[in-house]
């Protein structure tokens, strides 16, 4: 299939969008406008590193927020996998990053950190109120992009494209009326000229998640509330799924709990420990490079 | 799973009896971490399970491994059948030993109904051989499932913080 590609920067990412060769420029440039606009509507909302958004308003004032219309998916997801994982995946971690150096000025000078609040002494959800008891750091770095790649692809699909690929800085969503797959390389966790094998998605999404990236001191970007440390267990994690929601957010979860925790979710997922060993579900679509030894 | 266990171990591909006994040992392990496995979900649904599973599912080996062995270098392959409330299920091993380490361990599931599929499958992962990294250019990819790039600022951030705490 041959592609033109939108291509822009935004939410601190690069995101290139690949649609049919023949999309003519006239709806290029439509579909280039809607989707920015709808990216910018979603940072607007959920950036925690803008002034003006609704999370840093949160930030600042306790109170009945009424929650866009796009909310309730995330939501939901969030508090379900903040059961799931020992309470370890969840919004609250917002102080811990910032308080960490991960702030919107990226000052990444680690203050002392304390343990989040527990969800139910902050958070009264109740879609589409969000009620907080008190005035909080929400952050939804975890799974937010992901939920934003589907509501683009949402947008692609309603434009009645038979072929896309929403691609956000490696976690990416693709669409083809046809049973062709996209063949997706996974990054080595050390070495990012290198991939360790190759997966196939097909209507669906892959995510991935590690620490090598955004890293400062001690810290990377995921951070474990109950020893406020970065998690060293796993080095990453890719996952599969059917939304880029789910995919983006079991990536995270696997940092904290073994996949077995979340069953009650339909995805394949692939990890390498902090020896660089892998696992995977038998079910996940991808060749994987392991090494054998001579005998 | 009341049933008693039914084990084969099939011959070494290469190696001599003392192979075998590896094998064996392989496969012990894995029925009996099947059988825990087992165990563990059908305390978790004893409503429905006609018969609940005995510890007696456990699988002796036909020969007791001995404590002193050297084993030659080798790969070695061995097929392990369990019993379960739906029939027969097996699952391959193979393995490669060297200096009487396992090197390299492979386990291949081989059942069919979705219960067994999701019982290997939980030990399947428990098996863990290190990954090999290939560079992108020979493999010919377009696109690579990565960690989101480093936001804009970040690496700035951080070279600015690092020069100033060395001066």
């Amino acid at each position: 299939m041959q592609t033109t590609s939108l291509q822009f920067e935004a939410i601190g990412t690069h995101w290139q969008i690949d649609i049919p060769y023949d999309t003519n420029s006239q709806k290029r440039e439509f579909l280039l406008e809607k989707v920015i606009a709808l990216i910018e509507d979603f940072d607007k909302t959920y950036s925690r590193f803008r002034p003006d958004s609704l999370i840093t308003k949160m930030a600042t004032k306790r109170g009945k927020y009424l929650l866009p219309k796009n909310a309730e998916k995330m939501f939901t997801i969030y508090k379900d996998l903040y059961e799931l994982t020992n309470y370890s995946f969840t919004p609250l971690i917002g102080q811990v990053l910032v308080d960490a150096g991960y702030d919107a000025a990226y000052s990444l000078l680690p203050k002392k950190l304390y343990h989040p609040p527990k969800w139910e002494d902050v958070i009264d959800y109740s879609y589409p109120y969000l009620m907080l008891k008190k005035p909080a750091i929400l952050d939804f770095g975890a799974a937010g992009k992901g939920y934003l790649i589907d509501l683009v692809s949402e947008v692609l699909q309603k434009e009645g494209l038979d072929y896309f690929c929403v691609d956000a800085g490696g976690d990416m969503y693709f669409y083809n009326k046809k049973n062709d797959k996209l063949r997706v390389g996974l990054e080595h966790p050390d070495n990012k000229s290198q991939v360790i094998g190759v997966a196939e998605i097909h209507n669906q999404a892959i995510c991935a998640s590690a620490g090598n990236r955004r890293r400062w001191r001690e810290f990377h970007h995921i951070m474990d509330p109950h020893t406020l440390t970065s998690t060293h267990k796993v080095k990453a994690t890719w996952v599969i799924a059917e939304t880029a929601l789910l995919a983006d957010a079991i990536a995270t979860c696997l940092f904290f709990v073994p996949a077995k925790k979340l069953q009650t979710y339909k995805f394949s997922y692939a990890l390498v420990d902090k020896n660089n060993r892998l696992e995977a579900s038998k079910d996940f679509p991808a060749e994987i490079f392991v090494k054998k030894e001579s005998s | 799973m009341e049933n008693e266990e039914k084990r084969e171990e099939q011959s070494a591909q290469s190696g001599g009896g003392a192979g075998k006994a590896v094998g064996v040992i392989i496969v012990v392990v894995i029925i009996a971490i099947a059988a825990f496995a087992y165990e563990q979900h059908a305390k978790q649904k004893t409503e429905t399970a006609m018969t609940p599973p005995t510890k007696k599912a456990m699988v002796q080996p036909t020969s007791a491994p001995t404590a002193q062995l050297t084993l030659k270098d080798g790969t070695y392959t061995a097929e392990g059948d369990y019993m379960t409330h739906v029939g027969q299920k097996s699952i391959k091993v193979t393995i490669t030993l060297k200096k009487d380490i396992i090197t390299n361990a492979d386990v291949v599931g081989e059942a069919d109904d979705a219960m067994s599929v999701h019982f290997q499958d939980s030990f399947i992962s428990g098996y863990k051989p290190e990954v090999l990294g290939k560079d992108i250019t020979q493999v010919h990819l377009t696109k690579v499932a990565e960690s989101s790039l480093t936001p804009n600022g970040f690496n700035d951030a951080l070279t600015k913080i690092e020069k100033q705490a060395q001066s």
